[in-house]
């Protein structure tokens, strides 16, 4: 893998995506806003304050966090499909210098681009509605970008072993649903049956979750761990998007 | 024998056309067009990295050799003689290899600038056919593919040499787009072997890719871009800057006339356009070899002479061409030699007209006698 080359395909999805963003940019910030002003504010003036916080104020952070993942998933499930599949993308740049190892770190770098852009929109969001502490929330950026890489990673993961797109539906609703639930970012979940706190551990948007509000609100050691979580994920993944690809494309 | 006819002043600039370049070990060649002459341009310090690119077959006009990014001339190579030396390639990047074969045809058009040239070494002329011995440019040796538990390609052997357009013809399924895709190091064969320019295709497919053009069967242009930036988009893909890739694309639309199309939608265009644009996406590198799968199918008699127009003028060019086809016509007209290929096997390969002087009637006549025992089957 040449990182150039890779480099090459980031910039190819670039392209396309500022000649379009004019069409989906306000969307970016529609959905967040909706969620906060619902929850936020509708659902919220029937909770309690949550860890001293009031409501809109709890869930902010975690809107952040997987507004940020929902986007690299999108990327890299339909996007990435369609381009290796109905489009034949894939087929045109595999015919150049570019080969396949440089294709797919351009398409994970690229769907962690993409959380980075929505989770700056969202953080400017929440920003505005004057919801964050500490300016430390600049430093979710990099976090984000590993959220948004493991995501990439398992979107691919899933892309190179899907019969057909219409797949997907598994992966949204028996993995990214639950996920976006149960990863507190909603409520705390020692109010859950223990079980359930401890297979979250396991889980990554939990992690980005925690990061994202502990530096939301200024404090940098209750991150620590789950940055390493996060790393260590990137990781271990890592090599599994690259082999399930090349079984996929070169039969 | 290369003689040394001249020298520059310091601080001279002279310009060029390039007909050909080539980059040895050493130093940085370019034929003159106005001479008719092989200009070793050794200067002493010359701009690696563009010598090396434009060697290195990147295109694009006004390559200039000048004093920024020198290299450091050095003797152990035997042609510097003088205190400061001539210009040394350094194999420092991967553009800076010593090609294994001679040199290659740029657009008449380009020029070079040679800034500060130590001596100018020039050798007689050479004509197009001494420049370049014949080599085999692709060698396949008991090629096997299997292929969801077929085999589609079953031990093929063939050599085919630099700047002949060369055929594969059989019925579907014969294997023709497999040996292509293998060629195209978009496969790694079962068995046997392929290489290209002298390179194994396991090893060595960005160093190949960078040097071939490849015109799928299906439109695979990106959707989301238009035309220019279809051309634009690929040539980035090959490290073609920006700038080159611009000119180059309004060049090659042209070549295929579509310059009216420029900021065209892909959608928008007819069949035979995206055909002619699939073209010249696959020149934006100048390729020494044009993989052609199908060039011509379900095109209307107009488009499909448009195309052999610019393959025969590629011909002219010394493009290596190979192509798959159904039309016996074409392979008439376009290529010197051709496989027929059946069930992964190769039947014969010849020159068509060889071919039908040996078994009567056309090329058709011979195809389907060749091949005609899986029609019976």
């Amino acid at each position: 893998m040449r990182i150039k080359r890779a480099f090459r395909v980031w910039q190819r999805h670039w392209l396309v995506y500022t000649k379009l963003y004019k069409t989906s940019f306000a969307l970016n910030f529609a959905e967040p806003a909706l969620y906060l002003v619902a929850m936020g504010l509708g659902l919220g003036s029937f909770v309690k304050d949550i860890h001293g916080q009031p409501y809109i104020k709890y869930i902010a952070p975690g809107i952040v966090a997987s507004s940020s993942v929902f986007a690299a998933v999108y990327e890299c499930t339909y996007g990435t499909y369609i381009r290796m599949t109905f489009q034949k993308t894939f087929d045109a740049i595999l015919a150049t210098p570019v080969n396949l190892n440089d294709l797919i770190a351009g398409e994970l770098i690229w769907g962690a681009t993409k959380s980075v852009i929505f989770g700056i929109t969202i953080a400017i969001v929440i920003t505005l509605f004057g919801l964050v502490e500490s300016p430390l929330i600049i430093l979710v950026i990099p976090c984000i970008f590993l959220g948004g890489l493991i995501f990439a990673e398992l979107s691919i993961i899933f892309c190179a072993i899907v019969p057909g797109i219409d797949s997907f539906s598994y992966f949204y609703t028996l993995f990214m649903t639950p996920l976006f639930l149960f990863s507190g970012i909603f409520f705390p979940l020692d109010s859950m049956p223990r079980l359930v706190a401890d297979i979250a551990f396991f889980t990554p948007l939990y992690h980005l979750v925690i990061v994202c509000r502990a530096l939301t609100s200024g404090s940098v050691a209750s991150a620590l761990g789950s940055i390493i979580w996060l790393i260590v994920t990137v990781v271990v993944l890592a090599p599994f998007p690259f082999k399930l690809m090349r079984k996929r494309i070169f039969v | 024998m290369l003689q040394m006819v001249a020298k520059t002043p310091q601080n001279s600039v002279r310009t060029f056309d390039i007909v050909s370049s080539w980059d040895g070990e050493a130093y940085v060649a370019v034929i003159s067009k106005v001479e008719g002459n092989v200009l070793l341009a050794t200067a002493n310090r010359c701009r690696v990295h563009r010598a090396v690119k434009l060697a290195g077959r990147s295109t694009g006009p006004g390559y200039r050799f000048s004093r920024r990014n020198a290299c450091t001339p050095r003797r152990q190579h035997g042609i510097g003689h003088k205190k400061s030396g001539p210009a040394y390639v350094r194999e420092q990047t991967s553009w800076t290899k010593p090609r294994d074969h001679g040199p290659l045809i740029l657009h008449e058009s380009r020029s070079v600038r040679v800034e500060n040239a130590e001596r100018w070494v020039l050798s007689p002329a050479l004509s197009g056919k001494d420049r370049e011995p014949a080599v085999d440019i692709v060698v396949a040796r008991k090629l096997v593919k299997d292929y969801n538990g077929l085999r589609a390609v079953d031990g093929v052997d063939f050599a085919i040499n630099r700047g002949e357009c060369f055929g594969f013809l059989g019925p579907n399924g014969a294997g023709k787009t497999t040996v292509l895709r293998m060629i195209s190091c978009f496969m790694s064969p079962t068995a046997g072997s392929v290489s290209v320019f002298g390179l194994e295709t396991a090893g060595h497919p960005s160093e190949i890719k960078s040097r071939i053009g490849v015109m799928p069967q299906d439109n695979n242009l990106d959707p989301d871009l238009s035309v220019i930036e279809n051309l634009i988009v690929y040539g980035r893909y090959f490290d073609i800057r920006k700038k080159d890739s611009l000119r180059l694309a309004r060049v090659l639309l042209e070549f295929v006339e579509l310059q009216d199309k420029a900021g065209a939608q892909i959608d928008q265009l007819s069949g035979g356009m995206k055909h002619r644009l699939l073209l010249a996406r696959s020149l934006i590198n100048d390729p020494e070899i044009l993989i052609l799968d199908e060039p011509t199918t379900g095109l209307d008699p107009h488009s499909r002479r448009a195309v052999w127009d610019k393959l025969n003028h590629l011909k002219k060019k010394d493009t290596t061409l190979l192509l798959t086809t159904h039309y016996m016509e074409e392979a008439e007209k376009l290529c010197d030699r051709v496989a027929i290929m059946d069930s992964g096997k190769i039947v014969t390969i010849d020159s068509p007209s060889h071919l039908m002087k040996l078994h009567g009637g056309n090329l058709e006549d011979v195809y389907l006698k060749l091949t005609g025992r899986s029609l019976a089957d």
